[in-house]
């Protein structure tokens, strides 16, 4: 993974993004760089902008105007093929509702990411499959169902899953909104860990603050602007 | 009331609305099904009621009919015994009521067959109602015979009548289309010979002009008889007695009559006539409904997915006060309202095709059993309401299971994210037991005897197979998915494996997916089966029994009148060729057996005995069988057998001209020219008792080695040039025969393309369900990095598993029900004895056929699953 | 005579089977003087001859003193050519026609009813050696000195047993009856000319026991009508003193009459005399306009046979008693029972007619 010696990982130029026929602001010329490492705390009320950004970061969705570059690529200008390889190799998911496939176990969906890029060999990919669920703390879950987990342990999954194919960048989405505190906390501590141990980057939206308080960096977001933008003394 | 509605107007109309391509699919599925049942019973329905007019037309007013028992007609001396009844007001008339060839016009047109109907022209008016331009123009006073005649002023036409030599009266439709009019001469065909009437004038289309839709000849009942050679017999003798003393008079003239005539009600032509088309047409009618049936799966699919779709916002309306029944109600609007579209739509459709079904049928009701003329279809708006009674009874069943479910729906569903099932995943072992069970009891009652018969139990037998192997299907799906899922991620990747398991996530709508392809199939197959061993059966018994070289019969008959008939001196004629080793005279007629029709023939089984070679039951050598044929021994055909429960070693009673005589069988024959069924007695035997000498046709055996065309050639030239014969080889007839054959199942061919389009558009409905549902699968796997051509390739696996299930399963329903099909429905509706025959070749081009449009059919939804914006779908949790 | 000669016309067109050069055509007898009638055998079918007719009409009475004019005719024409199959009971030789009218008088209501067959089987037909006549169900049989009628429709039938109390009078001169003045423009015609009737009438299936008197009249020829006729007036009258009248007048086109025209008066004796058109005048006192064919009849007429010493006024029963005989003999015809009052021989008397009226509805069957 040399594609890019730059130690910035995300330059977000000046992004704007209206919807629709009655051209509503989503993001209004926004410009944040997120550099390798960094975990960076997205935060503001529901509508602020933040998963829309979220989504133009990760390609799936289409900036009205500005630019973002990833790795050095512009992902503006990228093919929608090109945008799915990006993100299949360099972008990790986490969700709100953990969107785990009910139909499909654990290992299962954990290995997905590694199966749909199809490069990994089937034994390469059972032992990255169990390093990443024993990361989370799921290597005994192995042939769960998602529906036998308890919300917690789903999230973990779904944090493994995102971990699992290596990415350079994870971004999640409200990974606590359907926690509970005890829950929640683990699943912040184990985020915090994973960009301490493994360097790795993470963009988290949240609307809490005791969540945001994680990150390394505050970004507050307000009626699709960028209100602050602060680090956070630990 | 009132909210209920609103609601349904924005809770499930919109949602209807949106969901339009689907909505559209299940319309046009019932549509489908509800269309072909209809269209067919309306052809069904004419020929029934083209039948009921024509006697209608014919007969008139009469209430009591005397009809032969023995042969097409009966001995006009049994007028002499009515005459002492016209005391109680009783007025007769005796009736020709006959085929004819008419010869070809010109030598562009083709001969065909029209009606002769011989009537008493000076009979009384309530016998015979027609206008004709041979009389006058009056119309209010039909039937009068006038002098005066207005639109001829050449004395010679204007002195043509009825009653001037070989004159006749045309019906108006014959006479538009070979330009018939008053003082022209028309050729006719009776047996091996042309023959000249004139046209005393065109018959409107009243009464009897608009008999057999005016393909008729009316002639005076004299001239009727010499044109058909028949002195002295008539077809009919119609009866119109005071209505009170019907029954009693009935009675009564049953004794006076001979025995071989039967006193009957112009009612019980009818009815005999419907019981012979029932087993041919409940057949048809039976392929229509699985058309129907597979229609209803769609509903059911299209229902249950609506609302498990929605139950979290049919948890949110019950959460806010909504009750169960109006939840209940909205649904069954929706149900009320795809029922409607669908068969409105259906309804319209089937008024569209029932011509083209009609066309199809008609010529196999005019070879087979009856000659009325079915160029146009009747209307009949009972037929139209019970099609739209049954399309929509249909599919208010069908939404009563989602209807049910919808009530099960609680308010904390609201709340609820995870996808949803049906109950159909909770239970699929029991619904395999009932499965088995319904197996079971298909199976019991295959093994009972037709009611009447009529195949009750073959039918309902099917009905349970198909049933009993649809509730097979979740607990096989169930078992054989995860394998299945194991298999293609390891052929085609993760891909594979996703397309199995969301199948068997969602299995209910998979497993109805599956079985109605596995319906639509299983039609297709039983047919092909069924049909591929009926024609190799055919084949096989042509190639068998028609043993001689050539055959001779006269043209009329060779023109398709079953009774022209030869001179009994033509077997002589032929036999006496160089080259011809024998030649065997056959003569067969129609008799009323029971109440039924049926063919009484007889045959020169001296010859038979020697040269050819029928197949029988027994297994027995035609030589050994036909040796003992003789006096008062017979042979009988399967059809007849199992239509009159006889067998081999029974005896067979029947009317001839001099009483009732019985028949010992020797054995049954295997029979395939028609289902109505014959008795073969011996000729010598034959002829005493019907004093009828003429034969039908002659079987030509050739010496080793001889010639064919040099025997054609003397046998030709020994009849002399006046006789018109046909001769041909026994490879002409062969071609013939198939041909007959062919163009009889050409419907069932139509219709089972019908049903397989419906199960297409259940495969099609389901794959839209399944990528809708799997919108949120797609969209994570989209946030994953999963290639749109990913997603599509999930698409098509499942197409491609749902395709290669519903195959399967068809196949083996398939299987069964041409068992049912063969050994049961139509043995015991035609008595006809089929070899089974599986056509693999066949079977291998539909499977790749099914699988290619199953493939094809996924088309949309792939593009649809690839198109999925994944932030939206995440979103709108 | 004049009812047969238009007859034996107008079936001649009806039954024409001429356009076959192939059918032989068939010879019939002509009727020329010097007949010589022979009874019973003359009340047969005469098959040689062309055309034939029996023709009874009465008046009858029951015991509750209704009175009802009756009219059964039986007729019969050869077909012009040879039957090509003579084996067939539907051969074309002979047709029968049959008219059966009745005239409720008290209850105003006439109903007739006709019938046309060939002899086929058991349709109908008229023996040649017995007086055997039938039409369907409607019968004319000698038993013994009776003659027994039988006829039925819808509404009426009657059987009746008729007694002769005079001998059969022979009309014309010579043994023929003259219709024009060409050779064999004739016919053979006589009359019993006073029957004693009594027998059953059935309304609506309820009989009633009738007595009365009737008139028979057969006649039998092969010519043509000259063309020039317009129609006939046909009378006959039963007197109270025993006496009877027959006459009719043949109507040219031109308005006169033809001067064959004759009659016969029979005395109580029963013996008789020919009545030339000189001897007999006839004058309409009233006239009837047909609803139904618009026909106009002269209704009511005063005769006078000066030589007989009779001055008599005929009135209808009542005025419809026309026939429309689309189906059999295509002639519309009023035939309708009178009452007779008047002088004979120069006293008082009373009697009964029918009189029969043709060609005053040509113009309606021009139109058709």
């Amino acid at each position: 993974m040399a594609s890019s010696p730059s130690s910035q990982l995300l330059q977000i130029e000046a992004v704007a993004k209206t919807y629709g026929e009655h051209q509503v602001k989503a993001l209004s010329a926004v410009s944040i760089n997120i550099a390798r490492g960094e975990f960076v705390s997205l935060m503001g009320a529901s509508g602020c902008g933040k998963s829309t950004l979220l989504n133009l970061i990760a390609g799936l969705d289409t900036a009205s105007s500005g630019r973002i570059i990833f790795d050095g690529a512009d992902v503006t200008k990228l093919t929608d093929e090109a945008v799915t390889a990006l993100r299949a190799k360099k972008i990790g998911f986490v969700f709100q509702f953990f969107n785990l496939l009910s139909t499909l176990t654990v290992a299962e969906n954990v290995a997905l990411p590694l199966e749909l890029g199809g490069t990994t060999s089937a034994a390469d990919r059972q032992k990255r499959v169990l390093e990443m669920l024993a990361e989370v703390g799921m290597e005994n879950r192995l042939n769960f169902y998602p529906a036998q987990l308890s919300g917690g342990e789903m999230q973990r999954v779904a944090i493994a899953r995102a971990l699992v194919h290596k990415p350079e960048l994870i971004v999640a989405d409200e990974p606590t909104g359907n926690l509970d505190s005890e829950n929640g906390l683990k699943v912040l501590e184990l985020l915090k860990h994973l960009n301490k141990s493994l360097n790795q980057t993470i963009v988290m939206a949240t609307h809490s603050e005791e969540a945001g308080a994680v990150g390394d960096r505050i970004i507050r977001m307000k009626d699709g602007l960028v209100v602050s933008d602060s680090l956070v003394q630990h | 009331m009132p909210f209920a509605f609103t609601l349904f107007l924005r809770f499930v109309a919109r949602d209807v609305r949106r969901n339009w391509i689907r909505t559209l699919l299940t319309v046009f599925g019932i549509a489908l099904g509800v269309s072909v049942y209809l269209a067919i019973s309306i052809a069904n329905n004419t020929a029934i009621s083209q039948f009921k007019q024509t006697v209608s037309q014919v007969s008139g007013k009469a209430n009591i009919e005397l009809m032969p028992l023995s042969g097409p007609a009966l001995p006009e001396a049994v007028l002499d015994a009515l005459a002492d009844y016209r005391m109680l007001g009783v007025k007769y008339t005796p009736m020709i009521d006959e085929h004819l060839v008419l010869a070809a016009q010109s030598p562009e047109q083709n001969s065909e067959i029209i009606q002769l109907i011989g009537i008493d022209m000076l009979a009384d008016p309530d016998f015979k109602s027609y206008q004709s331009d041979a009389n006058d123009s009056e119309t209010e006073d039909s039937g009068k015979i006038r002098s005066e005649d207005t639109d001829s002023d050449q004395d010679s036409l204007k002195n043509l009548s009825v009653f001037s030599p070989r004159a006749v009266l045309v019906g108006g439709k014959l006479a538009q289309r070979h330009g018939f009019k008053k003082g022209d001469q028309l050729t006719i065909v009776v047996n091996d010979q042309k023959e000249k009437l004139l046209v005393a004038g065109v018959l409107g289309t009243s009464g009897i002009g608009g008999a057999y839709s005016g393909n008729v000849v009316v002639a005076d009942i004299g001239l009727a008889q010499d044109i058909l050679k028949w002195p002295g017999k008539v077809t009919r003798v119609d009866l119109i007695a005071p209505e009170s003393l019907v029954p009693l008079l009935q009675a009564k003239l049953q004794e006076i009559v001979p025995s071989d005539v039967l006193v009957a009600t112009p009612d019980t032509r009818s009815e005999q006539a419907e019981k012979m088309v029932r087993s041919f047409e409940y057949n048809l009618l039976a392929l229509t409904f699985i058309a129907l049936m597979v229609g209803m799966f769609l509903i059911y699919n299209t229902m249950t997915i609506t609302i498990l779709r929605r139950r979290p916002e049919i948890g949110i309306l019950r959460a806010i006060g909504v009750s169960r029944r109006t939840v209940q109600n909205i649904f069954l609007w929706e149900a009320i309202c795809l029922g409607l579209m669908g068969t409105t739509l259906g309804v319209v459709m089937g008024a569209f095709m029932a011509d083209g079904a009609l066309k199809a049928v008609a010529q196999t009701f005019q070879y087979f059993y009856f000659k009325v003329p079915l160029d146009k279809i009747t209307v009949d708006p009972l037929q139209y309401a019970a099609a739209f009674a049954i399309g929509m009874g249909l599919t208010l069943i069908a939404a009563l299971p989602p209807l049910l479910e919808s009530t099960t729906v609680s308010p904390a569903e609201a709340t609820r994210r995870a996808s949803q099932e049906s109950n159909v995943r909770r239970s699929t072992t029991p619904l395999f037991v009932v499965g088995l069970a319904c197996l079971a009891l298909c199976y019991f009652s295959a093994l009972q005897p037709a009611v009447n018969n009529f195949p009750l139990f073959g039918y309902l037998a099917a009905l349970l197979a198909i049933m009993g192997c649809s509730f097979l299907v979740p607990l096989i799906l169930a078992k054989s998915l995860p394998v299945l899922a194991t298999i293609f991620a390891r052929i085609f990747g993760v891909e594979g494996r996703i397309a199995a398991v969301s199948l068997q996530g969602t299995l209910g709508r998979t497993a109805v997916a599956c079985a109605s392809l596995m319906i639509g199939i299983a039609m297709m197959i039983s047919l092909a089966i069924m049909i591929s061993s009926f024609r190799k059966t055919v084949t096989h018994w042509i190639d068998q029994s028609f043993e001689a070289d050539l055959w001779l019969q006269s043209q009329a008959r060779a023109s398709g009148n079953k009774f022209g008939r030869l001179q009994e001196s033509a077997i002589k004629a032929a036999a006496s060729v160089e080259g011809v080793a024998a030649a065997e005279g056959f003569v067969d007629r129609s008799i009323n057996y029971q109440g039924m029709s049926a063919f009484l023939a007889a045959a020169d089984f001296d010859v038979l005995t020697k040269y050819g070679n029928q197949l029988f039951l027994s297994g027995e050598s035609s030589k050994t069988v036909c040796a003992r044929v003789v006096g008062m021994h017979a042979i009988i055909s399967e059809p007849f057998a199992v239509r009159k429960n006889l067998k081999k070693g029974d005896s067979v009673e029947i009317d001839t001209p001099l009483g009732k005589r019985k028949f010992f069988i020797e054995d049954v024959f295997y029979d395939y020219a028609s289902d109505l069924g014959y008795i073969i007695i011996p000729r010598d035997i034959y002829k005493q008792l019907y004093n009828d000498s003429s034969i039908s046709n002659v079987a030509i055996y050739l010496k080793e080695g001889a010639n064919i065309e040099k025997a054609r050639q003397g046998i030709l030239k020994n009849l002399g040039s006046s006789s018109l014969v046909s001769l041909s080889s026994t490879s002409e007839l062969r071609k013939e025969a198939i041909r007959i054959f062919d163009r009889t199942f050409a419907i069932t061919y139509a219709l089972h393309t019908i049903a397989v389009t419906v199960a297409m558009l259940s495969i099609m409905n389901a794959l839209f369900a399944l990528t809708i549902e799997s919108r949120r699968e797609f969209a994570i796997l989209r946030y994953i990095g999963a290639k749109k051509t990913q997603l599509a390739k999930i698409v098509y696996l499942q197409a491609a598993i749902l395709g290669a299930c519903g195959n399967l399963g068809g196949i083996g329903l398939g299987y069964i029900l041409s068992l049912l099909l063969i050994h049961v429905i139509n043995k015991q509706s035609f008595g006809w004895s089929v070899q089974y025959f599986v056509p693999y070749d066949f079977i291998l081009q539909s499977s790749t056929l099914v699988i290619l449009t199953s493939l094809l059919s996924g088309i949309y939804p792939a593009r649809m699953a690839a198109r999925t914006l994944a932030p939206s779908v995440v979103r709108d949790e | 005579m004049v009812r047969l000669k238009s007859l034996a016309f107008i079936l001649s067109l009806l039954f024409s089977m001429s356009p076959s050069a192939s059918a032989a055509q068939k010879v019939y007898k002509q009727a020329l003087p010097g007949y010589q009638y022979k009874f019973p055998q003359d009340h047969f079918s005469h098959d040689q001859f062309r055309t034939e007719w029996w023709y009874y009409t009465g008046h009858l009475i029951t015991e509750d003193k209704r009175r009802f004019g009756y009219e059964l005719t039986f007729f019969r024409t050869g077909a012009d050519n040879e039957p090509t199959n003579k084996q067939s009971p539907w051969k074309l030789d002979n047709f029968y026609l049959a008219h059966f009218a009745i005239t409720d008088e008290n209850g105003k209501k006439f109903r007739y009813t006709e019938k046309l067959n060939r002899s086929g089987l058991k349709l109908a037909g008229a023996r040649q050696d017995a007086y055997y006549v039938f039409n369907e169900g409607w019968s004319v049989e000698k038993l013994g000195d009776h003659y027994m009628l039988r006829a039925d429709s819808p509404e009426y039938s009657i059987h009746l047993l008729l007694n002769s109390l005079k001998k059969p009078i022979i009309h014309g001169r010579d043994g023929v009856s003259q219709k024009a003045s060409c050779v064999g423009c004739a016919s053979h015609y006589y009359s019993m000319t006073r029957l004693k009737t009594e027998g059953t009438l059935f309304i609506a299936d309820k009989p009633y026991a009738v007595t009365g008197t009737s008139w028979m009249d057969h006649e039998f020829g092969s010519n043509q009508l000259t063309s020039d006729q317009a129609g006939w007036d046909w009378y006959s009258i039963q007197l109270d003193d025993n006496r009877e009248l027959m006459f009719y007048l043949m109507r040219r086109g031109d308005g006169s009459f033809e001067k064959e025209s004759s009659g016969t008066i029979i005395n109580a004796d029963g013996s008789s005399r020919h009545l030339t058109l000189n001897d007999f005048s006839a004058k309409p006192t009233g006239s009837w306009l047909s609803p139904k064919t618009k026909g106009k009849y002269p209704m009511g007429w005063k005769l006078s046979v000066p030589s007989a010493q009779i001055e008599i006024e005929l009135t209808p029963s009542m005025l419809e008693q026309e026939l429309v005989t689309g189906r059999s003999t295509a002639v519309t015809y009023w035939e309708g029972s009178t009452s007779v009052k008047g002088t004979s021989n120069g006293k008082p008397v009373t009697g009964q007619g029918y009189v029969e009226m043709t060609g005053y509805a040509e113009k309606f069957k021009q139109k058709l």
